[in-house]
């Protein structure tokens, strides 16, 4: 069954609002049987479209997967009304571990120290 | 001079100030990542080897050698002696190079890490204002299975799960996990019931499970003494502890015309 552009858009959008987390665009493509191409510029144009019109919502693409969130224009209104309380930034140390785990790894806690020269 | 003392100090300390050129320190780990070695697996001798080459280049391009590295070159000329004459000992001094290479190279990632630490702190406040919501749940019940397996891909999918377990099944096992067909039907079984008690002698129940050679023939023997017990061909008497099991009478092959398999 051939899917045409329209409705694999419209598809799309409704498996991303009910996922909620986010979906490889793989498995979008092997369920609807549409080439991952067509899924990767689908989604490309969702997300076009929900941020030139301004629209509260946005479609990210990270690492092969979509995600439907709020845009974060909104973030301060969304904690308002779910009173919600504002999530704590990551402080410098944090950062730095992260950013060893994210460049040398597998990395020991003993190594971050050595690099970082403290115990974190 | 049975232990000289050498004021090393200097040369394996990676100095804060940059000279004209990297420090020596800065020269061997380059050395070390040329040939992909790590910091712990160090060859003196390959190191030793490659470092003289290097400051050789040097010398023909004629650079000004800082003192510092003909002194690195001689510290690690000193290594290699130690290492070859004292063999078993632990030389401390390769410890105390390998310490200060990885001192130097934690250095030289921490800067980086520190270069790239604003970005990423952007990226979090970025990201930290996306909401997104849980996934809705779906009713899987009402969907009916999609999916053809052959046989054997079953086979090979249950092989995979045993072989994640680190241990090749057992076929004996795979038998209980998809039962062989029953060689014993209750008729059959039966019509051999019948001909052993024709003969009028009664036998023992314990014994006729006793003389069974798989669980199937003992299901097969119970479900046929239980049948033919309700057509009232057989009587089962208490005997002790045991059961006797003794044949009525009657058209054998009839009776068994009766029990429905």
């Amino acid at each position: 069954m051939k899917m045409d552009k329209k409705k694999l858009k419209s598809t799309i959008e409704a498996i991303l609002f009910a996922a909620g987390e986010p979906v490889p665009e793989a498995r979008i493509s092997l369920v609807l049987g549409v080439p991952e191409e067509d899924v990767a510029d689908c989604g490309h144009a969702l997300s076009e479209e929900y941020e030139r019109g301004e629209r509260g919502m946005r479609v990210l693409r990270l690492d092969g997967k979509l995600q439907m969130c709020s845009a974060p224009d909104y973030a301060q209104d969304i904690i308002k009304t779910m009173e919600r309380r504002k999530p704590p930034m990551l402080s410098q140390p944090a950062l730095e571990a992260l950013a060893i785990t994210a460049y040398f790894q597998p990395v020991t806690r003993a190594y971050i120290d050595q690099v970082r020269g403290v115990d974190s | 001079m049975e232990d000289p003392t050498y004021h090393l100090e200097g040369v394996i300390r990676n100095r804060e100030e940059m000279q004209d050129f990297e420090g020596p320190l800065s020269l061997i780990l380059m050395l070390l990542s040329k040939n992909k070695i790590a910091i712990r697996d160090i060859k003196i001798s390959e190191i030793l080897d490659q470092y003289l080459t290097y400051l050789a280049q040097m010398e023909r391009m004629d650079l000004e050698i800082a003192s510092e590295f003909v002194q690195m070159a001689s510290y690690l000329l000193y290594i290699k002696t130690r290492t070859l004459l004292a063999a078993e000992d632990e030389t401390t001094e390769l410890e105390a190079l390998m310490q200060s290479l990885e001192q130097l190279k934690a250095r030289d990632v921490f800067s980086a890490v520190q270069q790239v630490t604003p970005a990423l702190k952007e990226a979090a406040e970025r990201g930290i204002l996306y909401y997104d919501k849980l996934p809705e749940p779906v009713r899987t019940g009402q969907r009916p299975y999609e999916y053809r397996h052959e046989k054997a891909d079953l086979l090979k999918a249950l092989m995979d799960v045993y072989s994640r377990g680190g241990r090749t099944p057992d076929l004996r096992e795979l038998a209980v996990a998809a039962p062989a067909r029953i060689p014993y039907g209750v008729r059959e079984k039966s019509r051999e019931l019948i001909g052993r008690l024709r003969s009028g002698k009664p036998a023992s129940l314990t014994g006729l499970y006793a003389q069974c050679r798989s669980r199937s023939e003992v299901v097969a023997t119970f479900v046929s003494i239980l049948e033919l017990c309700s057509m009232g061909s057989l009587t089962v008497e208490t005997d002790g502890d045991d059961y006797t099991v003794a044949y009525t009478g009657g058209d054998a092959e009839e009776i068994l015309d009766r029990i429905i398999e």
